[in-house]
């Protein structure tokens, strides 16, 4: 009641405190994602590199520059046009933080933000613990269907030496990286198809969508926990597989009840990563 | 012959001092029966007399002291409410770097108890801010409106209702789900009036534009869920 009556004074403390955050955060200016460079804003889709510099220090140019190299080399095989569509983003002010804090309200504003992929590092005791946040499958899945069996909050853990070499190693030939990564595109792809109402453009998503399922069965293998407890944790995986498996048979069915896709339909190697995978939802039907 | 001279004296005396003087001797009498009565009025009225302008101006004295002070209180409130108000602010802004989340919510959740005052910057913040200060003050409006919802409402209702582009299509989204969560009536017809105009909106991803819609559907069931809700004494 009295903060009811008082508010006179309080008004223009508030009036000038909304003008000085206007005047602190620039004229115009958009939200941006946490420590992350200002063209962070645009309206792409986005993968997140948080700070490495626990791992190595200070991260130069050249090594920011290997760094998003590394990243993009995950999608050549599948020939995902990741590096057309998507923007690779190292942020160095960036730490990536526990689950508790990619809450369904974060999460959601990231995937209002088109993020698709966050992957942080940091030290675990001999080992790095490389963390991913696969953004629409936290959103969607996690949060908004409940299935508590796939957070979409992953860690894996590496051996010291990997990044010997330079810390870029730690992502090129990574296939949690590129088996998330898919994962993460072919959700998006799959709700872009969903919302979409022109029939040509869904059919072009539901094709990519597909692809990326199937990419992302092509990299389990590669991705499966090791017997020396590096990885991802087995139950993890698991879920990972059979989100992947269930997703490659839902996009083909889909495909398949559209007739004017259905005569489309095919495989390349690319669209299974290369790896051989063993699901009859990414072989072709002719 | 004594008596027959008393008789006389008395004869002579004019006939209104004998009822003067019995007059007299019964008031004497009177007085005799309630002597304490009458002096205690008579005191009393003494006293009020004689302490009566003290009293009122002992009274008119306090009224006044007591309103001073009671002004001096408030601006000591005001000016100490502002100075939290403005530390909560700078709180949320300016985050240190090691920060966490739910110190970032308590803060959020501090400032949205200033009720309807908190908006304006809370605004502000979800506009510019990034996606953790955002999170939290999307909490503290939240809080905001369930402190006074009527002065947050209309907040909440004017940036909805956005005819200039003055805000992202973010932060209407995160008013829409803000204006489910309050339950603000008013925010209903800017809703339904967003909904229908939202295929026109550009800049916006099919997916994007589907979650915005799903966003005021949730919102609009929530408000009319909230209509026959009771509010506090406070709002």
């Amino acid at each position: 009641m009295v903060l009811l009556t008082v508010p006179r004074g309080l008004r223009r403390l508030a009036a000038t405190a909304a003008s000085l955050v206007a005047l602190l955060c620039g004229q115009g200016a958009l939200a941006q994602i946490d420590g992350c460079p200002d063209s962070a804003g645009g309206p792409r889709d986005k993968v997140v590199i948080g700070s490495v510099a626990e791992l190595v220090g200070a991260v130069g140019a050249r090594m920011s520059r290997a760094l998003l190299a590394a990243f993009e080399m995950q999608f050549e095989q599948a020939e995902s046009e990741l590096g057309k569509e998507a923007l690779i983003l190292y942020c160095d002010g960036r730490r990536i933080r526990d689950s508790g804090s990619y809450s369904a309200s974060v999460v959601g504003i990231l995937n209002d933000d088109q993020v698709l992929l966050e992957v942080g590092a940091r030290a675990d005791g001999t080992d790095i613990a490389l963390t991913y946040v696969v953004i629409p499958i936290r959103h969607y899945v996690f949060f908004e269907d409940g299935q508590q069996s796939i957070p979409g909050y992953h860690q894996a853990l590496y051996e010291q030496s990997r990044i010997s070499a330079g810390l870029q190693d730690l992502f090129k030939g990574n296939a949690e990286l590129r088996l998330m990564a898919a994962l993460a595109l072919a959700l998006r792809h799959e709700k872009l198809a969903d919302a979409e109402t022109d029939a040509g453009r869904r059919r072009e998503l539901i094709h990519r969508s597909r692809a990326f399922y199937c990419d992302a069965i092509g990299s389990l293998e590669a991705a499966r926990p090791r017997n020396d407890f590096l990885g991802l944790p087995p139950s993890e995986w698991q879920a990972l597989a059979d989100f992947a498996r269930t997703g490659a048979a839902r996009l083909f069915q889909k495909a398949v009840a559209d007739t004017s896709i259905v005569s489309t339909l095919s495989v390349v190697d690319s669209e299974r990563g290369g790896q051989g995978a063993a699901s009859s939802a990414c072989l072709s039907l002719s | 012959m004594a008596s027959f001279d008393e008789a006389a004296a008395d004869a002579a005396k004019p006939p209104d001092l004998a009822e003067a003087i019995a007059a007299l001797a019964k008031a004497i009498k009177l007085e005799r029966e309630t002597p304490s009565e009458s002096g205690a009025i008579k005191w009393l009225k003494s006293i009020a007399e004689a302490l009566l302008p003290s009293v009122v101006m002992f009274v008119l004295g306090f009224i006044f002291i007591q309103g001073v002070e009671l002004d001096l209180k408030r601006e000591e409130f005001t000016a100490s409410a502002a100075e939290k108000l403005e530390s909560y602010v700078n709180g949320l802004l300016t985050p240190k770097p090691n920060t966490s989340m739910e110190e970032l919510r308590a803060t959020a959740l501090a400032l949205g108890g200033f009720g309807g005052v908190a908006a304006v910057p809370l605004v502000s913040i979800v506009e510019h801010g990034e996606e953790q200060q955002i999170a939290a003050a999307r909490l503290g409006l939240t809080q905001a409106g369930r402190v006074a919802p009527e002065q947050t409402c209309s907040t909440i209702a004017s940036v909805i209702d956005d005819r200039t582009a003055a805000y992202r299509w973010q932060t209407r989204k995160t008013f829409v789900e803000v204006a489910g969560l309050v339950g603000c009536v008013d925010a209903r017809a800017p809703l339904e009036e967003l909904r229908s105009g939202l295929s026109a909106m550009v800049g916006l991803t099919a997916e994007q534009r589907s979650n915005f819609v799903q966003a005021i559907d949730v919102a609009l069931k929530r408000i009319d869920a909230a209509k026959g809700r009771k509010r506090g004494w406070f709002s």
